[in-house]
């Protein structure tokens, strides 16, 4: 009794109570949002095999979430333009908080967490002109904002940090729209790049594409457990002309590699890439279609391995040497050589993203 | 009582018999797929009588095909979407001319493919298929050629190349893909893993069809008010836009009805269908160039309106009908 009290006064005077973890939340292995049938919107935590683990309402249409590295904290970002992000305990099952934006500045989806975990980087725009903003805000400080830097280019979405360092890595997508819609106002002179900057907003690294395929819109990013940055990109020319919509590079490298299905096959994409993920240790890529109905698989060369038709398939992560699908219909499917492992069904469409919680820990 | 145990036994043991996918294999995919193939064979056999391009048996062959396609172009799942033979059958549309520069290179002699028509599936899907052979047949910078001239020899060989690719999509539907279809959910199925899945995939290409109506169909040849694009019509070359259009609508209408045969399930898509098929059938603009023109214009755009509207009340209706949803994601992307 004596020995057990003693411990307990040590472990407080030490500040060291078990604070919760990632496994209070029921060990989540992804988040998710999604449209549930009576149409309100929430967010999931997701198991390693597919099983829901939390559900915690959202109050309006979400898009992707930025999980926390340890503590079971995942901030939801609302589709783009948007109105809101919320913080959600996901050990509980709350919103902890809500961040909204500075006048004149809106959401574009996506976040990512410093290496430290105390800073929560957004990526948003000025409404008027579409100049992208990484905006900073401070997560011992009751996620008080506390600054932000430009993103060096027009309507950035996706950012991730590269693991292991402070470098974020920032789509940005150079599509300009209107304040508050989603009206693209800049087709003909669009200019998007991947950009590499440090913590203190300066630029690092930046990557255009070549001139005759500006009007592919660097979107999303995954990150291999090697380091390769893989993007993502959509196309807004004539959808039969469209290019390699997967790009793969190493900071540091003077170039993308790009790459691509054979024509026809690649055609089967529709000009359209809606999510990428590395997965099975960084050898292999993969980018999926929803307009298409289909994924295709990339190895670490960029060379095409296959494809896997799925209606409506959105999300896409990674679990181990598996590659975890989701799709508007509510199904999580696992797949190994475009054969699948296992999957889950719920009454619900998932929306465009599953979130690795893995990559955020590094 | 132990008779009819035993009979039960024999029968095969599907996860659950699915009346809305045995009438879509039995009742749509299988007699069209056999009547595309037989109509591709067709245009093979008329190649091989005759290339010349504007022979009315050659003619009637294509056009008997293009016609057979509009019937199958909406089983956005299975053979059609494996090995990119939709692309290898119908590549369009095709606004940069990929389709003119392939065929150029390959008539100049450049390529020695002609020499060795039996490998002509290895040409660009540009220069295969039934868009490549309508720009020979149809297209005056094209379709000047004689008996002896590589032209010939190219219509031959894509019209052989198209008779394949139709009899191996034939084949596959009937050989494996039905039955994939009918075993959704069996632990041996990879291909749709319960049972949902397989009306899921009806459903949403049913839904894709006609949003590649309103977006390609109409929407390249209406460009905008200020740029109308009528050289992109499809089917501008051999005057058939209209027609195309209106076999594509009778498509999706056979495909809905073979999914909800029940006409009280779905009133208002039933009216849509037999609305639109009248505005469709009364155009009287076989290849779209009234897209120039303000009044007939008018009609066109109108008529893209329905189909649209005809793709949201379907998805309303047949969703409730078949107890599937359209997801979020293939239309409003991020």
């Amino acid at each position: 009794m004596n020995a057990r009290r003693q411990f307990l006064a040590g472990l407080l005077a030490a500040g060291t109570l078990p604070r919760l973890g990632w496994a209070d939340a029921g060990s989540p292995a992804f988040v998710a949002a999604a449209q549930e049938p009576n149409g309100d919107y929430a967010l999931f935590g997701i198991t390693a095999t597919g099983q829901d683990c939390f559900r915690v309402p959202l109050p309006a249409r979400g898009h992707a979430a930025a999980a926390h590295p340890d503590a079971p904290e995942a901030v939801a970002f609302a589709r783009r333009p948007g109105i809101y992000a919320v913080v959600i305990d996901c050990a509980h099952g709350e919103i902890v908080t809500r961040l909204s934006t500075e006048t004149g500045r809106e959401f574009n989806g996506h976040g990512a967490f410093s290496l430290d975990g105390d800073t929560l980087f957004t990526s948003e725009v000025v409404a008027e002109t579409g100049e992208g903003r990484i905006g900073l805000w401070s997560r011992s400080a009751g996620y008080r904002r506390i600054g932000e830097f430009a993103s060096g280019g027009i309507g950035p979405h996706e950012i991730r940090r590269l693991p292991g360092s402070e470098i974020l890595v920032v789509a940005n997508g150079g599509i300009r729209t209107g304040p508050g819609d989603r009206e693209k106002l800049n087709l003909d002179t669009m200019a998007p790049n991947l950009t590499y900057l440090d913590r203190k907003g300066d630029i690092v690294q930046q990557l255009t594409l070549s001139p005759e395929v500006h009007q592919a819109s660097i979107r999303h990013l995954a990150i291999s457990a090697t380091r390769r940055v893989a993007f993502a990109m959509q196309w807004e020319g004539q959808v039969d002309d469209a290019p390699a919509l997967l790009g793969l590079h190493r900071l540091g490298e003077p170039a993308a590699a790009l790459a691509l299905a054979p024509q026809e096959i690649h055609a089967g994409l529709k000009g359209y890439a809606g999510s990428v993920a590395a997965f099975d240790s960084g050898t292999k890529f993969a980018i999926s279609s929803p307009k298409g109905g289909r994924v295709h698989v990339f190895d670490a060369n960029g060379r095409f391995i296959s494809e896997i038709n799925r209606p409506d398939v959105c999300g896409l992560a990674s679990e181990g040497a598996l590659l975890v699908m989701t799709d508007g219909f509510g199904t999580v499917l696992a797949s190994s050589d475009g054969q699948p492992v296992w999957h889950q069904r719920s009454a619900r469409a998932w929306d465009n993203h599953l979130v690795t919680l893995e990559s955020a820990i590094a | 009582m132990r008779i009819l145990a035993v009979v039960f036994l024999l029968m095969p043991l599907h996860a659950q018999a699915d009346g809305v996918i045995d009438r879509v294999v039995d009742e749509f995919a299988l007699p069209a797929v056999a009547a595309f193939a037989e109509r591709a064979e067709a245009l093979n056999e008329a190649a091989k009588s005759t290339c010349a391009a504007e022979h009315p048996a050659l003619r009637a062959a294509w056009n008997a095909a293009m016609d057979a396609w509009l019937g199958i172009q909406d089983l956005r799942f299975g053979p059609l979407e494996d090995a990119a033979r939709r692309q290898a059958i119908a590549y369009w549309p095709d606004t940069r001319g990929h389709r003119e520069r392939a065929l150029s290179r390959i008539l100049s002699g450049q390529d020695p493919i002609l020499t060795t028509p039996d490998r002509y599936n290895q040409e660009p899907v540009s220069a295969r298929g039934l868009y490549a052979i309508e720009t020979m047949l149809y297209d005056p910078d094209f379709n000047h050629y004689g008996p002896s001239d590589p032209g010939c020899l190219l219509v031959r060989a894509a019209s052989a190349d198209l008779a394949a690719i139709a009899a191996e999509v034939h084949n596959e539907w009937q050989n494996e893909f039905a039955d994939v279809m009918r075993t959704a959910g069996e632990p041996s199925n990879t291909r749709f893993l319960d049972s949902t899945e397989a009306r899921q995939a009806v459903f949403t290409a049913l839904l894709t069809s006609i949003q590649f109506d309103v977006l390609e169909r109409l929407g390249l040849p209406l460009g905008t008010f200020d740029k109308p694009r009528p050289l992109r019509a499809e089917s501008r070359l051999s005057g058939r836009s209209q027609r195309n259009l209106e076999l594509s609508l009778a498509g999706h209408d056979r495909l809905a009805r073979a999914l909800v045969p029940d006409a009280a399930a779905n009133v208002v898509t039933r009216e849509d269908f037999e609305r639109i098929g009248w505005m469709a059938a009364e155009l009287d603009d076989p290849d779209f160039s009234g897209v120039e023109n303000p009044i007939r214009r008018f009609r066109l755009e109108a008529l893209q309106s329905a189909f649209a509207l005809l793709r949201s009340e379907m998805n309303r209706e047949l969703s409730a009908a078949l107890g599937v949803t359209m997801g979020l994601n293939a239309l409003d992307g991020d």
